[in-house]
């Protein structure tokens, strides 16, 4: 019976010598979500099986410049591999986007937004892995909530221009009736397209242009200045505040208004059609805030308004035109 | 491989000679035999390598062995010799050539044997049975620069397989003129790749000699041995239980069609829990429950790697239902003096993942060291033609006296 448990012993011992372990690794994270849809300032933890990880990289549409600190907040660097299994916190900022990557301990991952002004969720995917094997954790950053617009100034003391001494023409013709006998009458319509013109003049245009990304798609509409006898008032005018340019119909003028006027037979002469422009520039300051964050923000830059309000007839003379 | 093979061999010798010294103690007499054989032999061309895809660029069609043995058998007045009086066993030892040196080798085969009579046909001619299993040493293995074109054999010592039909003719009462065809097996049991294998179809011609016999125990169809029970031979059943392991090899094909075998060796290891009925002294057959524990099993469903192909691969250990079997399987067993072979067919039931849900079948040479404890070298096939695993082990047998004469 020795000689057996000998025998038993050793394959036993074999077995146990033979297993190959060398070729096995530990899958570090043996489900991984299909994405991680973070919420805004809500940490998204990710929970590891094993510390044989690094975060490799991290992927978007447009490039996210990571600086990566230590745990202490002490910046590192600012390229990524991590390696060995180090520890850091990965944070991006940017106009519209704020994020933070943490790697703490080997076990878990948090990623954290503190901001999204994106009217879409930003799509990320971070790469982690080894040696051997990467996998990628696909991530749905939600769009944080938008801001809205407190209040508008007008800088109507330092700032504001005034004239409407301005004229802009709408319309012309050479009436040539040298080969006629007899007279002809020539009608136009002088305010057919003359809307009120509102331009937008920004400080930032990149802020501007991305408007939709504080206010989100449907854009606020702020209250403009109108003019009354040469001096601004504030009615209830209102335009979109995100677009540069853009016109509307006031009512001041009647677009289906006529003028005419008589060539005689052997005259030659050109007819000119101008509108009058009341127009103004002045600075504006458009305080804004998010309610839930309260973070606060500033739009300025100047606004010029443009506002047809009589129109003229001219005859140039043509050798001087000449 | 080596190691294995070599063990299982000193101890299969070492069994065979206890048991002859057991033996010895009641009738105090062993039968020595001689033997020698010449076998001329066909090698199967299963790959490209033996239709002469070789350095040589010529066919490797035949093959040329000369063999040597040492037997002996019980003595007529003893109980075992009384009980298989024409049974022989022994060692031997077996020179082949395949006219192909450079690129296959001429191994050199070491194996225990025994062989046994099937049926007297006249006076002095009975039809025998021969088996034989061992290792053979000295072959030429695979190798991508020097040795390119022999896909077949992947290590220098493999497994030795022969099961043979033989005419026996008594020419004397020392010596006898045997012949006849046997089928040989050479590979090594996926512990390495490649392990395409070897197999041939032999003549074979040879004499016997036993200077020692008995005129009461030669080959005398007219006086078939007859022992019985005290009381008669009842039928009965006994319960094997088995303990093995072994190690074996594994590759993986990659997306491209190319392959890598996977470094280091795998474990397995295995119990069956195997009631036999004993329907004669020859024979006994019943069902096995094998569990097996595969480490290599399912893992190319876990690679870990994401670059493909590479050399430093890896893997996820897989969950062990995927590692772990357990089947059921029929076994029937012919029962010879320390020898028995078991060949069984099942399907495991519990399982998951393609490595492990499949018909297997097994090869298994049990060598008795007591009379309840037996060594045990197996063989295990999937779907009758994928090598999957040696089982190299030992078993104790219940109930096993349940019988005695």
């Amino acid at each position: 019976m020795r000689a057996i448990h000998i025998l038993i012993s050793i394959i036993c011992a074999t077995l146990f010598t033979c297993c190959n372990s060398e070729i096995f690794i530990y899958d570090f994270i043996k489900e991984v979500p299909d994405t991680c849809f973070v919420e805004n300032k809500i940490p998204y933890k990710l929970k590891f099986d094993s510390d044989n990880w690094d975060i490799l990289n991290v992927y978007s549409m447009s490039a996210l410049n990571f600086d990566i600190y230590d745990l202490n907040g002490n910046l590192k660097k600012n390229y990524l591999p991590l390696e060995n299994g180090e520890t850091a916190i990965l944070s991006y900022e940017s106009t519209y986007i704020a994020l933070r990557i943490e790697k703490k301990d080997s076990k878990t991952m948090e990623i954290i937004c503190t901001k999204n002004l994106n009217n879409s969720p930003v799509n990320i995917k971070i790469e982690v892995g080894n040696k051997y094997t990467r996998k990628i954790i696909e991530v749905s950053i939600k769009p944080t909530n938008k801001i809205i617009i407190d209040k508008v100034e007008y800088d109507f003391e330092n700032d504001f221009y005034y004239s409407n001494d301005v004229i802009e023409q709408v319309d012309w013709i050479n009436a040539n009736l040298a080969d006629s006998k007899e007279a002809l009458t020539f009608s136009f319509y002088p305010y057919r397209n003359s809307q009120r013109r509102i331009e937008f003049y920004p400080d930032d245009y990149n802020v501007f242009f991305n408007m939709d990304k504080y206010l989100g798609n449907q854009l606020a509409e702020i209250i403009i200045p109108d003019i009354e006898n040469g001096k601004p008032v504030m009615r209830n005018t209102k335009v979109i505040f995100g677009l540069r340019e853009q016109s509307f119909w006031t009512g001041r003028v009647d677009r289906n208004h006529i003028i005419q006027t008589t060539v005689q037979g052997g005259e030659t002469k050109r007819i000119e059609i101008y509108n009058r422009i009341e127009e103004f520039n002045v600075n504006y300051k458009v305080h804004a805030s998010n309610p839930y964050t309260g973070e606060k923000c500033i739009f300025t830059g100047r606004l010029n308004s443009k506002d047809p309000f009589d129109c003229l007839m001219i005859f140039p003379n043509l050798d001087n035109k000449e | 491989m080596i190691k294995y093979i070599t063990a299982l061999m000193l101890l299969c010798l070492v069994t065979v000679n206890l048991n002859a010294e057991r033996q010895d103690s009641i009738s105090r007499k062993i039968i020595h035999v001689i033997g020698l054989d010449f076998k001329p032999a066909y090698t199967f061309p299963t790959k490209s390598f033996f239709k002469g895809e070789n350095m040589a660029e010529s066919p490797i069609r035949t093959n040329l062995s000369g063999h040597i043995k040492y037997g002996f058998k019980f003595a007529p007045d003893g109980y075992m010799g009384k009980m298989y009086p024409n049974t022989i066993q022994g060692i031997g030892v077996g020179y082949n050539t395949f006219h192909n040196r450079k690129e296959i080798g001429n191994p050199l085969a070491v194996y225990v044997f025994q062989t046994s009579r099937i049926a007297s046909l006249t006076h002095n001619l009975s039809l025998d049975y021969e088996w034989n299993f061992g290792a053979s040493f000295g072959w030429k293995i695979y190798d991508a620069e020097r040795n390119p074109f022999n896909t077949i054999v992947g290590s220098k010592v493999n497994a030795y397989i022969n099961l043979g039909f033989l005419l026996n003719w008594q020419i004397t009462k020392e010596m006898a003129l045997r012949a006849g065809i046997e089928l040989s097996h050479y590979s090594n049991g996926n512990t390495s790749y490649p392990n395409y294998g070897v197999n041939t179809l032999d003549g074979r011609i040879g004499l016997m000699w036993c200077p020692q016999d008995d005129p009461s125990s030669r080959f005398n169809n007219k006086k078939m041995p007859a022992v019985t029970p005290k009381y008669g031979f009842k039928q009965y059943i006994n319960y094997d239980v088995i303990v093995y392991g072994a190690t074996k090899k594994k590759g993986i094909v990659w997306h491209d069609g190319s392959g890598t075998l996977i470094p280091g060796s795998f474990a397995v290891a295995g119990i069956n829990f195997n009631p036999m009925y004993n329907f004669n002294k020859y024979f006994r057959a019943g069902l096995s429950l094998d569990a097996q524990y595969d480490e290599s099993a399912n893992i190319t469903d876990h690679l870990a790697n994401t670059d493909t192909p590479t050399d430093d691969v890896k893997f996820f250990r897989p969950p062990f239902i995927e590692q772990f079997s357990l089947g059921l399987s029929a076994r029937a067993e012919v029962v010879m003096p320390i020898f028995s072979i078991n060949l069984g067919i099942g399907k495991n039931f519990v399982c998951r993942g393609d490595d492990t849900k499949h018909f297997y079948q097994t090869f298994v040479l049990k060598t008795d060291i007591t009379r309840n404890v037996f060594l045990h070298v197996g063989y295990q096939l999937y779907n009758f033609k994928n090598p999957n695993n040696l089982m190299l082990g030992i078993g104790y047998r219940f109930n096993a006296d349940k019988n005695r004469y």
